[in-house]
């Protein structure tokens, strides 16, 4: 039988002014499955550490029960003692005796008493441990980044190195939203010049894979060891390991179908601020293909459904406008506005030069767009004015910014919480905008909300920082010791563990029909064994018999 | 038209190439499933037998678990044996790639250990039930099911002989498997005249009473420990009722493993001297409850177990009222559909909240 050495804590007097420690020492002495008893005053200390190494050492202790506080505080702690002393880290456990016993109650015979009946389950429990091995993997410095708008690329030039591969997966062709825009805020620059500037310097980067027309199917493994299944357009499937996951997918504008006062998708030439920006004439014509003498860009439409503002939509519009009136002098530009909404430095400039270029901006309360004679009208109430009627032909609608199509179901697949709009939530507000409550897993661009090209650009050297200085190449991870296993034997393939994994560890050996657990990818939850009813898979750390020996001493 | 002809009808167009159906064993008091293929042996096979010792999907189970058969078989089991069947294929138990299901409206089954004690005069009884439907001395399980017709269940072809009488055979497809082999006779199919769906009605009210009646009876019996000791009292734990249940499909049965069977004996000792006394053979109940917990929600009421007691125990009385009141909590049927996941295997965030804080669960 193995010796079993057990050590009370009295935590400085956290623990000794309640419990009655000589009372347990004279319980436990009785017991003569237990070597020897000693108490000291606090462990965690370096006199106290080295105390326990030397003590376990003398006594040739073979498992080891600590009585002291919760194993959130110093488990790893003594855990390492066991270590230095040449045992099993595995080969204790570490008893609550004080936010369990002595921080519940001060009446000291219940605290004690307590405490011995988990002391004594806890022996009997250590009985049953196993030799389990520590492992540690080469943590895998890449980079996957999901979405090959500018933002993905940013992040993928930012990261990429000799010793770093960067994986850019898109379901379309690079380039993201910007592929379809004219100019750029707020320089008015060539939106195709800088586009096209940072996809040749990607795809001249022999550190970045690009997978264009490729969809991610599900993302495995945490960070510094995610694996990705992904499958081409011609049905091909490539597997990616990599690090840390980026998700860079472009937000899309909202499209106002059912918002009947905007006439979208019923009334001829009333398009959205995107669609327009995609019409790929260089003149600025009708569907009709007659030029458009006169337009209207209404600001705002669908801020009530949305319950948000976009930051963006104003000084886009105003970019929108003079790009037509540059492309077509005699084109007249109305904008309707609710509230202005200029939140860079550049945009107070900006909204005076559109003025200073003839387009005529108007304030609405309420607006309605009807078709009169081919044309379209606008029907507006202003603050102060009965209303005016105002006859274009053609209407750009502004609308808001709506998270990406994706963003929910990578959300689940990174059980990263979403807010009440569909973005995904930041770690921290404030603190970590472009990290997720899932360590590994980054944001930037559209994920959380609107933002324009500077935030995104901004964001992505952020995400960049982040895994440049946490990713470090020859890192080494630790990999759960406690997994669970299934036993070959016993297994008969139902397939049920299977479903139950939420981390994806467990698969069917089609060949022997039985399950196999991934130690590399498995937490050590136990929900397989759990759900296993012949016992089929198990916990290493958690076995039906050592629950059930711990149990029978709480119970008897 | 009979059954049997029928059966050959398919077989010379090769919609299968075997049959597993049961047949009556040469001692003439029971039956035993058999995989065959010889026109004389299907000739003797009867799908419809009076008592079912071991339930087809059992068979089922040792027959495919490994692999499809590469030969179409048509199997003829009553409706709660393919709903089993179902249930195993969901586990991977069963593999249903060639398998054709026969099923028929089923009356009932007569208790194992009284047919074989008489096993003409209950032949004799069970081919008048056959007519009316209305018989004495099934297993309770039977009187109290619900599922005995082509509802509830997935079925092939159905053979729907409740009260048709006379030379004609009220045959239906009811899946594409089912449509291409009655496709594939040259048969003048008439259209069907009968009353058959009033007659389903009556008896289902009459067996859905039946079951109200019954669980109201058993509902105080198993109400508290003490009163689970007293129904499961006369248990000798053989297990007999795990060996023969369709739906259990572990190699080991937990039961059995040395977690529940080797016990120190200062665990017996502690729990004596801590109660004041302990009986044996120990941990009956944890047996059944354990098992129920595990297979409670695929049970589709069969009444094997308690066919197979060797003592008698009502154990299918008190499985079936834990399943029908389980599986209503989930709106789950076993056995309905093979695409309807266990709820075990289901995760909502958002459920069951009235059963949440109940004195009196509803």
């Amino acid at each position: 039988m193995s010796k079993i050495g057990l050590y009370l804590c009295k935590c400085g007097p956290n623990i000794a002014e309640v419990i009655d420690l000589d009372s347990i020492v004279q319980s436990i002495s009785q017991d003569k499955t237990v070597a020897g008893v000693q108490i000291h005053n606090l462990l965690c200390s370096e006199d106290g550490k080295k105390f326990l190494a030397e003590s376990i050492k003398k006594n040739e202790f073979e498992r080891i029960v600590i009585a002291a506080c919760s194993p959130k505080q110093h488990e790893a702690t003594f855990m390492q003692v066991l270590s230095s002393a040449g045992l099993n880290p595995y080969m204790m456990q570490l008893v609550n005796i004080r936010e369990q016993c002595a921080w519940v109650t001060p009446d000291k015979n219940a605290a004690t008493a307590k405490a011995l009946t988990c002391i004594r389950a806890a022996i009997n429990r250590v009985k049953y441990h196993a030799l389990l091995e520590k492992k540690e993997i080469e943590c895998d410095p890449g980079v996957i980044i999901i979405g090959g708008s500018i933002t993905g690329l940013e992040t993928a030039l930012r990261t990429a190195q000799h010793d770093r591969k960067v994986y850019l997966v898109e379901e379309t062709t690079l380039g993201g939203r910007i592929k379809n825009m004219r100019v750029l805020l707020p320089l008015m620059a060539s939106a195709r010049e800088i586009l096209q500037a940072k996809i040749d310097a990607v795809r001249n980067n022999k550190h970045i894979e690009i997978l264009e027309n490729c969809t991610i199917d599900d993302i495995l493994g945490f960070f510094g060891n995610f694996v990705a299944h992904v499958h081409a357009q011609d049905k091909k499937e490539h597997e990616l390991k990599a690090g840390a996951v980026v998700l860079a997918l472009d937000a899309q504008q909202f499209t106002p179908t059912g918002l009947s006062s905007f006439g979208y998708g019923q009334i001829e030439n009333v398009f959205t601020a995107a669609e327009f920006e995609a019409l790929s004439s260089d003149k600025v014509v009708t569907k009709s293909g007659k030029p458009a003498d006169s337009v209207a860009i209404i600001h705002c439409v669908g801020r009530k459904q949305l319950g948000y503002c976009s930051k963006i939509c104003c000084a886009n519009s105003m970019k929108i406008a003079r790009d037509i009136v540059s492309r077509s002098s005699g084109t007249k530009v109305i904008q309707f506005y609710k509230d202005l909404c200029l939140p860079d430095k550049s945009y107070d400039r900006f909204y005076e030069e559109t003025q200073s270029k003839g387009i005529q901006f108007i304030r609405y309360n309420e607006i309605e767009i009807e078709q009169k004679d081919g044309h379209v009208a606008v029907k507006v109430n202003s603050p102060g004015d009965e209303g005016i009627k105002i006859t274009v032909d053609m209407i750009i609608l502004s609308t808001g910014i709506t998270p990406p199509s994706r963003a929910a179901e990578f959300a689940r697949m990174f059980n990263v919480p979403i807010d009440e709009y569909g973005f995904l939530k930041q770690e921290h507000t404030i603190l970590e905008p472009v990290s997720t409550i899932t360590e590994g897993v980054f944001i930037c661009g559209g994920m959380y909300g609107p933002g324009d090209i500077t935030d995104s650009l901004a964001q992505a050297g952020a995400v960049a920082g982040k895994i440049l200085s946490s990713l470090v190449p020859g890192k080494l991870l630790e990999l759960e010791a406690k997994t669970s296993t299934v036993s070959e034997t016993m297994c008969m393939g139902c397939g049920a563990c299977v479903d139950i994994c939420a981390y994806g560890a467990v698969k069917l050996d089609q060949n022997k029909n039985i399950s196999v657990v991934n130690e590399v990818l498995c937490r050590g939850c136990g929900n397989c064994a759990s759900v296993c009813p012949s016992g089929a898979a198990g916990h290493r750390h958690f076995t039906t018999r050592q629950i059930a020996q711990e149990m029978i001493q709480i119970l008897k | 038209m009979t059954v049997r002809k029928l059966i050959h009808a398919f077989m010379e167009k090769k919609c299968f190439q075997a049959v597993l159906a049961p047949v009556r064993i040469p001692s003439g008091e029971s039956f035993a499933y058999e995989l065959m293929n010889d026109r004389t042996k299907i000739e003797q096979c009867e799908p419809l037998p009076p008592i079912m010792p071991i339930p087809g999907a059992r068979v089922l189970r040792d027959l495919t678990r490994k692999g499809e058969p590469d030969f179409k078989i048509l199997c003829i089991m009553h409706p709660c044996e393919i709903r089993a069947a179902v249930e195993l294929a969901k586990l991977r138990q069963v593999n249903l790639n060639n398998i054709t299901f026969m099923s028929f409206d089923c009356p009932g089954v007569f208790p194992t250990k009284d047919y074989i004690l008489e096993p003409k005069k209950y032949d004799t009884s069970y081919d008048e039930i056959l007519k009316t439907f209305e018989g004495e001395n099934f297993r309770v399980s039977c009187t109290t099911c619900i599922h005995f017709s082509d509802d509830g269940i997935m079925t092939d072809i159905h053979i729907a002989n409740l009260g048709i009488n006379g030379d004609k055979l009220l045959v239906q497809a009811l899946s594409k498997k089912g449509e291409e082999c009655l496709g594939a006779l040259d048969l003048s199919l008439d259209q069907e005249t009968s009353n058959r769906q009033e007659k389903i009605n009556t008896v289902r009210k009459k067996r859905e009473a039946n079951r109200e009646k019954l669980f109201s009876e058993i509902r105080p019996q198993v109400k508290g420990m003490d009163n689970l000791d007293s129904y499961f009292a006369d248990c000798i734990n053989c297990h007999n009722c795990m060996r023969v249940c369709p739906i259990c499909y572990c190699r080991q049965c937990f039961f059995d493993s040395s977690d529940t069977k080797r016990v120190e004996t200062d665990n017996y000792v502690s729990r004596a001297r801590k109660k004041g006394g302990i009986a044996f053979p120990t941990d009956t109940l944890l047996f059944h409850l354990g098992r129920m917990s595990h297979m409670n929600l695929s049970c589709i009421g069969c009444g094997a177990c308690e066919d197979a007691c060797a003592r008698d125990v009502p154990v299918a009385q008190i499985f079936n009222f834990m399943a029908d009141q389980l599986q209503k909590m989930f709106e789950y049927l076993p056995g309905r559909n093979i695409e309807e996941k266990i709820p075990v295997l289901t995760y909502t965030e958002d459920e069951l909240h009235e059963y949440e804080d109940a004195k009196e669960k509803p």
